[in-house]
């Protein structure tokens, strides 16, 4: 074989191997599809059904009605939007003095909020679960909302640090200089700047709050629960409507799908806070 | 500006963040190290008794929480390793710049990004003894009947699956971001010094990924440490104790059985393992140099 054709033969079996990977991971998002597609009798039919005719029934009957979805789907929303917009504001703040000011244990205080993050939300789910009862903040969106914010705030205050340290000091210091107070050069400056940071950080902001099983679980109930409580409560040891629950679930993953593609450039820096970079 | 002004602003806009943190993350970690010296039962009305460490020594008595501890570095360990040797295959492929691998690859990560609450019940579904996708696959290809989680043999290979299979992207996805950080130079080096595709991997490759492995190994430890996502949405810790890991064990017996005494001292051992490991990668992230000061 000369060398041309040798490359052309390494080629495709790259690509083939490739496609193999990636239909194995994607194989069952596509199932989940086709069977939120399938009615009852397609669900059980040996050997499986593997293009179900397309209708929209099990998504119509899980979003309307007496029994519907959708107020869920609306609190996964509302629980997403607004814990990001608070972690956001407050994380930013915290994220512009570690990047740009002088404070007292600065490095402790880094590390301090580096180390929350990485504690386990099921550690404190009980205490937070006493604290809210007391506050009678159960079962409704404020309560989660509140925990989620302080789930995601070392996050974003980790990772918005880093995009914001990256924006040359000196472009600051010009306006500082032309008389803009500390907050109008973080405004009309840095902010502006770390755009895209901001955007990618608020993205997994939602992202983790709209995943996000353990603290829903506990915390919500009839009235505010999230889409993940939703979906979970399909589980059953005895007889689960697979066509529903695949339906449901769609509702939540597309999303995600979309979400991924817009961020795919920045994911393993965000899932690895940062230690690892492309 | 002055010194000590900047100094003032700067504590001034960390304030809000480390108060939220101080009230909704130091104390209720206080609180559940409180909660772990009492037996307290929210479903009883008897007072709160104070147990000291009691209820760790009961812990370490109560089979079920060993098993749990044993699952749950079971599930760890397995899958960390066979994620590695998942990861770094993926990795090489994708390494290969061919066109439309930058797509591909996305959709490759896909599984992580979703909650494992969807991916537990869908594998439950395609892994349904009866009428499930696998067990017909594997009928087909002469395998036999396989029961996966409806026995108490299978169920923990069947939940190790599934994590892997979510789970391996990640580690492939940051060997590649590993393995494109290695210069061309240091590559065509070792290719002009005549060294073999197996020497490359072993002298060049290897070094170079260890710090990416590091990472990825701590943080799926730390992961699977917590794992009950997963678990919720397939096993529930069933067929009897064989996928009951230390997560689950902690719910059930907070929100199940309100011994929220006992749960937290079980949380807490939990919080211990986690803070140890984040130590030591903080530690790793510090010395990476990747985190610029």
């Amino acid at each position: 074989m000369n060398s041309k054709s040798r490359k052309t033969v390494f080629r495709v079996l790259i690509y083939f191997l490739a496609l193999v990977f990636v239909m194995i991971s994607i194989f069952p998002i596509i199932w989940l599809f086709f069977t939120s597609l399938k009615d009852r009798v397609e669900i059980f039919s040996i050997p499986p059904v593997w293009l179900p005719r397309p209708k929209a029934e099990n998504y119509v009957r899980e979003f309307s009605g007496n029994n519907s979805r959708f107020p869920f789907l609306v609190n996964s929303i509302q629980v997403g939007l607004v814990s990001t917009l608070f972690t956001l504001i407050i994380g930013t703040l915290a994220a512009y003095s570690i990047a740009r000011f002088p404070a007292p244990a600065k490095k402790n205080i880094e590390f301090w909020i580096l180390s929350v993050r990485m504690m386990p939300p099921v550690a404190v789910i009980v205490p937070l679960y006493l604290i809210m009862r007391s506050f009678r903040f159960l079962d409704k969106t404020a309560g989660l909302i509140v925990v989620h914010i302080a789930f995601n705030l070392p996050f974003v205050i980790w990772i918005l640090a880093g995009f914001l340290r990256s924006i040359p000091k000196d472009v600051e210091e010009a306006a500082l200089i032309d008389g803009c107070s500390w907050f109008q050069s973080l405004w009309k400056i840095s902010l502006p700047l770390a755009a895209p940071g901001l955007a990618t950080t608020s993205i997994f902001s939602f992202m983790f709050s709209w995943n996000e099983l353990l603290a829903a679980l506990v915390l919500t109930g009839r009235n505010a629960k999230t889409l993940p409580v939703a979906i979970s409560e399909y589980w059953s040891n005895t007889q689960i409507r697979w066509e529903a629950m695949a339906a449901t679930s769609m509702v939540h993953v597309i999303p995600i799908i979309i979400v991924t593609f817009l961020i795919q450039r920045y994911i393993v820096r965000g899932l690895t806070l940062g230690a690892v970079k492309e | 500006m002055q010194k000590s002004r900047l100094k003032r602003i700067g504590l001034l806009l960390l304030l809000p963040a480390l108060v939220y943190l101080a009230f909704l993350s130091v104390y209720p970690t206080i609180y559940a190290v409180l909660l772990s010296g009492k037996d307290v039962n929210l479903a009883r009305p008897y007072k709160a008794l104070f147990v000291g460490l009691g209820n760790f020594f009961r812990l370490f008595q109560d089979d079920l929480f060993l098993k749990s501890i044993y699952n749950t570095l079971k599930i760890a360990l397995v899958s960390i390793v066979l994620e590695l040797a998942v990861g770094y295959v993926v990795a090489e492929i994708f390494d290969k710049r061919l066109k439309g691998m930058e797509i591909l690859r996305t959709i490759y990560m896909l599984p992580m990004m979703v909650t494992p609450v969807v991916w537990g019940l869908v594998w439950v579904y395609i892994f349904n003894p009866n009428f499930g996708l696998a067990n017909y696959l594997c009928d087909r290809l002469g395998l036999g009947f396989q029961p996966w989680f409806a026995s108490a043999d299978t169920a923990i290979w069947s939940l190790i699956l599934v994590n892997v299979w979510q789970w391996a992207p990640f580690t492939a996805v940051i060997f590649l971001a590993g393995l494109s950080g290695i210069p061309a130079t240091l590559l065509d080096a070792a290719a002009v010094d005549g060294a073999k595709w197996y020497q490359v991997i072993r002298y060049v490759k290897f070094p170079a990924l260890k710090y990416v492995a590091m990472v990825v190994i701590l943080m799926r430890m730390m992961d699977n440490l917590r794992l009950f996502d997963l678990v919720y949405s397939t096993t529930q810790g069933g067929p009897g104790s064989a996928t009951e890991t230390m997560s689950f064990f902690i719910y059930r017996h907070g929100f199940k059985f309100f011994n929220v005494g006992y749960s937290s001292a079980a949380a807490i051992i939990v919080l211990v393992m986690i803070i140890l490991l984040s130590q030591l990668l903080i530690r790793i992230f510090y010395r990476g140099g990747e985190i610029s000061e």
